[in-house]
């Protein structure tokens, strides 16, 4: 069943479109993973132009985020101190990622950028994934407890100027390694079209020292407001939110996000996360190859408009 | 499907044939006119759109069209391409050169009943741009524009977007002609001009430009122009629709 989208401009068929927002929306249910960085690329697989892809998928973890952020929301694990000053990081960094991707796209390295952009960020994940994956597997063999981590000790974070006060979070500390980081995810959802909590988390826990309980829901409420942003100026400066693709993925993703949801409860999650890692590594890979392989065609034709 | 298809024939054979008796009689009053029928002159991208068939059919006054030869080129509206080479830089592949090429026809059909080669004479065929080798493009650049030419024909066959189809004209019963031209489902939109051109030992006798329109649907064709013509409203709804979407959901989970 095929159907035509307006702004791609190509006819996709409905049945793989809904399945891919589907098998993301299971990983994202499992692993609380948005997804974003494994759909944009599969949607570029497919055959989507990149550049419609990114604006797309900004759209869609629209939804995927305030879904899940709901739930955070309701057991008050959310610090909208911290989350808003995230979200001032953020603005700047969509404003600045979006003037970036122009002038790439005028100077007709934008496909290149994205690609090259998402072999080293799968890369990172995907091994990080998969040898904490490995290294959890291993762990519980020994039936050994993982390490509790000191969480108290300062870092570089602590040490800068203009120090405010979480009570949330129970920091002092300076605000300017969460406008870095918020800029940064900026950067990175208007550029590749992902929400950038795989970059957030890890920053928040072990840069911010902020408590793992409160982290991913603020994480998603930074995310809901940037990715607005980033849909929103998309489709102002490019017009390449395609919003029957974003519909079609969103209703995949909620069916897929349930059934991951019970799943994750059904398996050891832990020792399923080394198929993430190599599942991501594998959609690198692919990119990679498409990079340094010969292609089959040197020449590229696109429309000027 | 097969059951409208064959139904729509089936009509397209009636009309045919009563269209070919009436100028048949009309013979004596209009003195030789070629007459050419378009199956259906507006044609919908719908939103299931995955290729369509233009039907063009004719009849020449009451002519033998056994020794005619029918030439029928349908164009879409020109456009600009730009072709960007890929180099090789740091082991990986680039764009590098950027050639931009203009008078490029979003689509482009010859359907003929022979080798256009052997219907008539180069010039004629040079001078209406007809034929894949006979497209006139225009470029920027003045060196190694003839392989970027042929990449573009190459790219655009594929496609099914260029396509020259020397059998793709039948003649039934020696008095009717009948092309089923196919429209590819990435097709612009826009208007798209059918020359038809008949042939008696080589000369030509006389020519025919229709035009059909080829539109998106309601739904397709409302979402472009809003997203072109209004784009942060656009931009402002699709978040509205994602946060009503992601809502909704939140919603839903709750209740179980």
């Amino acid at each position: 069943m095929y159907i035509y989208l307006p702004i791609a401009e190509v006819s996709v068929n409905l049945i793989i479109l809904f399945g891919m927002g589907g098998a993301v929306g299971i990983l994202s249910g499992m692993f609380g993973v948005g997804g974003g960085f494994l759909m944009t690329p599969l949607l570029i697989f497919y055959g989507i132009p990149p550049i419609v892809a990114v604006a797309t998928e900004a759209n869609q973890i629209v939804a995927s985020s305030i879904s899940g952020v709901v739930a955070h929301w309701r057991r008050k694990a959310v610090d909208f101190k911290m989350g808003t000053i995230l979200l001032m990081g953020g603005i700047i960094g969509s404003f600045l990622g979006i003037k970036l991707f122009a002038i790439l796209k005028n100077i007709g390295q934008i496909d290149l950028i994205i690609s090259i952009a998402y072999v080293l960020l799968l890369g990172a994940i995907g091994s990080l994934i998969f040898v904490e994956g490995i290294s959890s597997i291993l762990n519980t063999r020994n039936d050994k407890a993982p390490h509790a981590r000191k969480r108290k000790d300062r870092t570089w974070a602590h040490t800068l100027p203009f120090r405010v006060r979480f009570k949330k979070s129970g920091l002092y500390i300076s605000v300017i390694p969460p406008i870095v980081i918020g800029i940064f995810v900026g950067i990175l959802a208007s550029i590749m079209g992902v929400g950038g909590g795989f970059v957030m988390v890890p920053a928040m826990i072990y840069l911010l020292r902020m408590p793992t309980n409160i982290v991913i829901g603020t994480s998603l409420f930074q995310i809901i407001f940037v990715t607005s942003l980033v849909t929103i100026l998309h489709a102002y400066q490019n017009q390449t939110v395609d919003v029957m693709l974003a519909i079609i993925l969103m209703s995949g993703g909620v069916v897929g996000a349930q059934i991951g949801a019970f799943l994750g409860h059904k398996l050891k999650a832990e020792q399923l996360r080394f198929l993430l890692g190599v599942l991501i590594l594998t959609v690198c890979a692919k990119m990679m190859i498409e990079l340094v392989a010969e292609p089959q065609n040197i020449y590229v034709i696109a429309d000027v408009f | 499907m097969y059951f409208n298809r064959i139904i729509r024939t089936f009509i397209i054979a009636l009309v045919c044939f009563s269209f070919s008796s009436k100028t048949y009689s009309a013979v004596n009053e209009v003195e030789s006119d070629l007459v050419v029928q378009l199956d259906d002159p507006h044609i919908q991208i719908g939103s299931n759109f995955f290729g369509e068939e233009l039907l063009i059919f004719g009849a020449f006054n009451n002519s033998d069209l056994s020794k005619s030869d029918i030439i029928i080129k349908v164009r879409g509206a020109s456009k600009s391409i730009s072709v960007r080479q890929k180099a090789k830089k740091y082991g990986i592949w680039m764009n590098s050169q950027n050639t931009v090429v203009d008078n490029v026809p979003s689509y482009y059909a010859i359907y003929s009943n022979r080798n256009i080669q052997r219907i008539t004479a180069k010039d004629f065929l040079k001078e209406n741009q007809i034929g894949l080798e006979y497209l006139e493009f225009k470029s920027n650049k003045k060196n190694n524009t003839s392989d970027i030419y042929r990449e573009i024909i190459k790219k655009n066959k594929e496609g099914g977007i260029f396509t020259e189809k020397y059998t793709g004209v039948r003649i039934i019963g020696n008095k009717l002609f009948r092309a089923s031209v196919q429209l590819p489902k990435d097709i612009n939109e826009g208007s798209y001009e059918v020359s038809i051109y008949f042939f008696d030992d080589q000369k030509l006798v006389d020519r025919d430009i229709s035009k059909v329109f080829v539109n998106k649907t309601l739904a397709g064709k409302y979402i472009y122009t809003q997203a072109k013509e209004r784009p942060l409203l656009y931009g402002i709804i699709c978040v509205i629709i994602a946060w009503i979407a992601g809502l909704l959901v939140a919603g839903l989970s709750r209740v179980r």
